[in-house]
């Protein structure tokens, strides 16, 4: 049987890619990443997952399924002998001693859906990108009240921006990723769009690294902001306004929170693009759900400023 | 079309799974059903441990979520004795737009940033707030016990 490549990731997000004999046992893939090229773990330390199981030394690779291309999860366990080690240790530890880390701000619009955020940074420049943080106000539903009071304040007072960027519903916002940009990281390495949108912008691989460049009130943070202001305008303008305004109702929550195409015609792209362009990633997620019929799909999504939820309700209400 | 979808989630997850888990349904002739790994998060007290999930498809998915449940026990503020996840985009916050893929990350992400004011252990959450080192001690201790 002609070896057949497969890739191996690591927890440390490293991978390794190997030309297996898909006959061969998953023990022998074991002693072929113990190799100090590889993964230089021993191979009683290896748990391998794949499709969500953990693989069984004595089965062969095919009776997984495994195939061309696919992926299979490393897990290094405890060193062997360590275990004993560490129970005596919790046994006899009955104050702990560290002082638990503050915990970080960021949960809920971590958990709430980074995904929506994502889609809307997607689109263009890295400040463009910035600009759908008016996106992330809808992630924490409660925040939605001040953000869109201050959407208002500013579409009366454009001069506004550095108010926007004072007030404590923004800075909280901004503080609360800022302050753990390693969830902001795990946002963008989970998805190959984003990652490929950080490599083809050094700044802003550069601002997730230093979390004080978002803090700081530069010129580009001004930018960003305006931007951010112009996002909001367009979704007042779309009509969505008056049910993000409404704040922490359900409305006001989701459609920040859960929907990755949400803000993201609103916010990155240009409006004289045409809409095929505009709505590319939106139009292939419908396709993918069954529904063909691009010119609907296209006037679903129009009506709906790249919403693909709101968009999919009015293809189903047709 | 659920079964397309789902087929299409499971082709891009064997290309390009998330670096924290790994999921696929549990046999060949059954797509709704999947069984899926998460890989306790680095930096939790979870870390180090494999946490077994449970996904069921509904037939008229992605339009209702899937139910996702914990087989392996979890000393957890938002997941209870029975594996029942407390997570708002499996419910209310569900969007048709919202992948296997995605639902698996928000999970990990649940397990480092516990939400205690919406907790489905109370006993667990209160811990949570009021000691936070006997509720990693203890975290740590079920992930030595039940998921490694």
């Amino acid at each position: 049987m002609p070896p057949t490549t497969i890739h191996v990731k690591a927890t440390s997000g490293s991978k390794i890619t190997l030309d297996v004999d898909l006959s061969a046992t998953v023990a022998d893939l074991k002693a072929l990443l113990a190799t100090p090229s590889n993964a230089d773990c021993e191979p009683s330390r290896q748990r391998l997952i794949y499709k969500g199981h953990v693989l069984k030394d004595e089965k062969s690779l095919e009776s997984y399924g495994l195939a061309a291309d696919h992926t299979i999860h490393l897990v290094k366990g405890p060193a062997p002998g360590s275990g004993a080690a560490t129970t005596t240790t919790t046994m006899t530890t009955t104050t702990t001693t560290t002082t638990p880390s503050p915990s970080p701000p960021a949960p809920a619009p971590a958990r709430a859906d980074p995904f929506g955020f994502l889609g809307a940074m997607s689109g263009g420049d890295p400040f463009g990108g910035m600009g759908a943080l008016g996106g992330l106000g809808g992630m924490g539903g409660d925040m939605m009240g001040d953000v869109a009071a201050m959407q208002r304040r500013l579409a009366e007072n454009p001069g506004a921006t550095a108010e926007l960027l004072n007030s404590p519903a923004i800075r909280s916002y901004v503080d609360s990723i800022t302050q753990n940009p390693e969830t902001l990281r795990a946002m963008f390495e989970s998805n190959p769009q984003m990652r490929a949108v950080l490599e083809q912008n050094p700044e802003l691989n550069h601002m997730l690294n230093d979390p004080e460049t978002l803090r700081r009130t530069d010129p580009a943070n001004v930018r960003a902001m305006m931007q951010m202001q112009q996002a909001m305008r367009q979704l007042s303008g779309s009509g969505l306004g008056p049910d993000v305004a409404a704040g922490g109702g359900g409305f006001g929550g989701g459609f920040g929170g859960g929907f990755p195409g949400a803000g993201a015609g609103a916010a990155a792209a240009a409006p004289s693009e045409p809409p095929e362009t505009l709505y590319a990633s939106q139009l292939a997620q419908l396709k993918d759900m069954g529904f063909f019929d691009e010119a609907q799909n296209i006037r679903a999504l129009q009506a709906t400023m790249g919403n693909v939820s709101a968009a999919i309700e009015r293809l189903l209400s047709q | 079309m659920a079964s397309k979808r789902i087929c299409k989630e499971l082709q891009d997850l064997q290309k390009d799974p998330p670096t924290s888990c790994s999921a696929g349904p549990r046999a060949d002739d059954d797509i709704f059903h999947w069984d899926a790994t998460i890989i306790g998060p680095a930096d939790s007290p979870y870390q180090g441990g494999l946490f077994f999930v449970a996904i069921h498809f509904p037939p008229d998915y992605p339009f209702k979520p899937p139910k996702v449940n914990f087989k392996t026990r979890v000393y957890h503020p938002n997941v209870n004795s029975q594996g029942s996840i407390c997570l708002d985009i499996l419910k209310e916050q569900w969007s048709p737009a919202l992948t296997i893929s995605k639902v698996l990350l928000s999970i990990c992400s649940l397990l480092t940033d516990p939400n205690p004011d919406d907790p489905l252990v109370p006993e667990i959450a209160q811990i949570y707030k009021t000691d936070r080192g006997r509720y990693e001690e203890l975290a740590k201790e079920w992930t030595r016990k039940y998921a490694m």
